[in-house]
Order: C-alpha cells, then structure tokens, then sequence
C-alpha cells in the first residue's frame, strides 16, 4: 500500500471520505458542547452544594449560640430569684424585728403607742 | 443563710407567741366611740406593715424590672444572633454565585466568542470547498 493507491482510493471513494468526515466533525462538536455543558453543570451543583454546607454550618453556630443566650439568661433568672428570696428573708427579719420592738416599747411605754399612730396614720388620739 | 434562717424563725416564735387581735366595741361599752378595739400585738403588726411597705415593694419593683430586663436581653441577644447568621448566609450566598458566575463565564468564553473567527472561517472554507465541489460535479 503505497501513497499513489492511497490517494486512487480517496480520489474513487472521495464522496464517503467527507461524509465521514463531516459526520466526526458533527459528533466532536456535539462532545463538545456536551462537555460545556457538564461542566456548566458540575459548577453549579459544587456552588449550591457549597452553599447547603456553609449554611448548616451557620445554623449549628446560631443554634449553639441560642443555646449559649438562653443558659446565661437562666443563670441570671436564677440569681435574680436568690436575691429576691434573700431580700424577702431579710424584709422578713426586719418586720419581726419591728414588731418585737414596737410590742416590747408599748408594753414598757403605753404612751408611745398614742405617739407613733399618730406619726405613723396621722389618726387623732381621742382619750 | 441558715443565720437568717433562724433569726427568723427566732423572730416568728416570738410574734407568734403573741397573736394579734381585735374586738369591735359598741354602744355602752366603756369607749368614747364606737370602734375596733386592737391588742397590741395586732396594732404593731400594723405598724409594721406600714413601716416596711416601701421596702416591701421596692423589692418587687426591683424583681418585676430585674426579670423583664433579663428577658429584654434575652430577646435582643436571639435578635443579634439572628441577624449576624442571615448576614452570614448571605455573604456565604453572594460569594458562592460570584465563584459560580466567574466559572460560568469561563465556559461561555471557552464556548463562542473568543472562537467566533475560527467557526467563522472554518465555515466560510468549508463553504467554498463543498461549492467548488458542487460545481465541478455539475459540469462534468
């Protein structure tokens, strides 16, 4: 098989030559394309997959930080509510101090009762 | 704690040691008035009370603010947290399609217009050769 027969076979069978050659143009272009695409595709897909990771990502931290918010809230809840019972046990305290001492002063001073209801309500003592 | 504990308890035992009470006096009974007659016990329980009510509420003022101050920072802390997560959501969103945009238009210049040329006089020779051929067979 020399050039000369090569050439006398495409020169005789030129027409199926550029059929087939048309047609693999045809279908390499078509790859292309395809692959274009593809690849359009792949870029889209690994963005949106990208995006589905940093966004869970971001959920867990505002989740973890939520958690965060609402235990510090619970702490402070609480000692308000220590302080609060710790300032009714005082008041508690001193009202029975009071008390002692308002019973004590008017069984020693009768007439103390007179002056401190009328300090105390603005009453008017009427004997 | 257990101090205030049991100073109260001290405190309690003695006022309770000695209740408070009252009769209502009428018409002919030794009084100059009609009235209600306290003991002593009961009139210092109600001095008492008027003595301590300003502390009393001033403690529940200051519990009723402490806790709707609490559940405002509460409120304004989910606010934040909020806002700083859709604000990252959507610098993560805008960067994401900028990465997506520059590859997009990579594919679309490798696709036509830095080609447009070639295609253009592939097609043109392409043409040519399938006229020129046309013609030669047609005039055989």
């Amino acid at each position: 098989m020399n050039v000369a027969t090569i050439l006398q076979f495409a020169k005789k069978n030129w027409k199926e030559i550029l059929i087939v050659i048309c047609l693999l143009l045809v279908i390499g272009k078509m790859r292309y394309d395809y692959n274009q695409l593809e690849s359009a595709y792949v870029t889209t897909q690994e963005s949106l997959q990208n995006q589905i990771a940093g966004l869970q990502e971001i959920h867990k931290k505002e989740l973890a930080k939520r958690e965060q918010a609402l235990r510090e809230y619970e702490q402070q809840l609480n000692d308000i509510e220590e302080r609060y019972e710790m300032n009714q046990e005082e008041l508690a305290i001193l009202k029975a101090k009071k008390k002692k001492k308002y019973v004590k002063k008017f069984s020693e001073e009768p007439e103390m009762i007179v002056t401190e209801i009328e300090a105390l309500f603005g009453f008017e003592y009427v004997e | 704690m257990l101090s205030r504990v049991l100073a109260l308890l001290l405190f309690s035992s003695t006022a309770l040691a000695d209740d408070g009470k009252f009769a209502v006096l009428e018409e002919a009974q030794p009084a100059p008035f009609d009235g209600v007659l306290f003991n002593k016990s009961a009139v210092a329980d109600i001095m008492t009370e008027k003595a301590t009510w300003q502390s009393q509420c001033d403690i529940e003022v200051e519990y009723q603010l402490d806790v709707a101050g609490t559940e405002f920072e509460l409120e304004r802390k989910n606010f934040n947290i909020r806002y700083d997560a859709l604000d990252e959501e959507y610098k993560l969103i805008v960067e994401q399609k900028d990465v997506e945009i520059v590859k997009l238009q990579e594919t679309i210049k490798k696709q036509s217009p830095p080609n447009k040329w070639w295609w253009f006089g592939v097609g043109g020779a392409s043409g040519a050769i399938v006229t020129v051929i046309i013609a030669k067979q047609l005039t055989k």
